[in-house]
């Protein structure tokens, strides 16, 4: 399962759908993939960070919405205290 | 009447006093009720991030936390440098080749869990190194001459 978190004074929000059943046009892993682009989105309006993590490798930035990500996280903005 | 206006003005002070009473008393109310909302809301996402990190770092990670206090992140940009990122909120510390180089103060501009915090440091250095020491304070250490 690809999963989306959300960190957040609430602790993290995830979101996750099944690529394998997103690819095959499956209608509750295709919403689910639309409200993980649209959280995305609405986070990096707000200045949040996205990353995208791999197993074994460093974490990468990413700006635009990934769908071949298998752990994307998204973090509020930081600043120098 | 002399004695009507002198009842009318009881009665108002009365309605008026007993509105601010009751206002007082919701206030309270949402004072205390908020209060302990906000403690357990707390726990609560302290615990869901205490959990998230231990989904996404390594044992060997962990066990850095847990046992020493901090996370060495190894900088991608200058060798030999790694980043102490603390397990509580603080600075992180700075080491080049073993010698401690300074402090960074930095943190998310909302409160998060202190877990959370840990996976945040980590992932900007990680990747984003130059955009996290741009936005970050940096404090030379003491070195008494």
């Amino acid at each position: 399962m690809a999963t989306l978190y959300v960190l957040s004074s609430r602790g993290d929000r995830r979101v996750t759908w099944g690529r394998p059943e997103v690819e095959a046009g499956d209608e509750e892993a295709l919403a689910a993939i639309a409200e993980a682009e649209r959280i995305f989105t609405q986070e990096r309006a707000k200045g949040a960070s996205a990353f995208k993590l791999a197993p074994g490798q460093p974490a990468e930035r990413i700006d635009t919405f990934d769908r071949t990500a298998d752990e994307i996280v998204i973090i509020p903005r930081m600043a120098g205290g | 009447m002399p004695g009507f206006g002198l009842q009318s003005g009881l009665l108002s002070l009365a309605v008026v006093a007993g509105f601010v009473w009751v206002l007082c008393v919701a206030v309270f109310w949402c004072l205390t009720r908020h209060g302990r909302g906000s403690a357990e809301d707390r726990r609560h996402a302290e615990q869901r991030a205490q959990h998230l990190l231990r989904e996404l770092l390594t044992a060997q990670q962990v066990d850095q936390l847990l046992g020493i206090g901090f996370m060495e992140v190894p900088s991608r940009l200058v060798p030999g440098r790694t980043y102490h990122v603390p397990r509580r909120r603080g600075q992180v510390q700075v080491y080049e080749r073993g010698r401690h180089a300074g402090s960074l103060c930095i943190a998310p501009i909302t409160w998060v869990p202190e877990a959370d915090v840990v996976l945040m440091h980590k992932l900007m250095i990680e990747a984003d190194e130059a955009e996290y020491l741009r936005v970050a304070n940096f404090f030379h250490p003491y070195r008494p001459s």
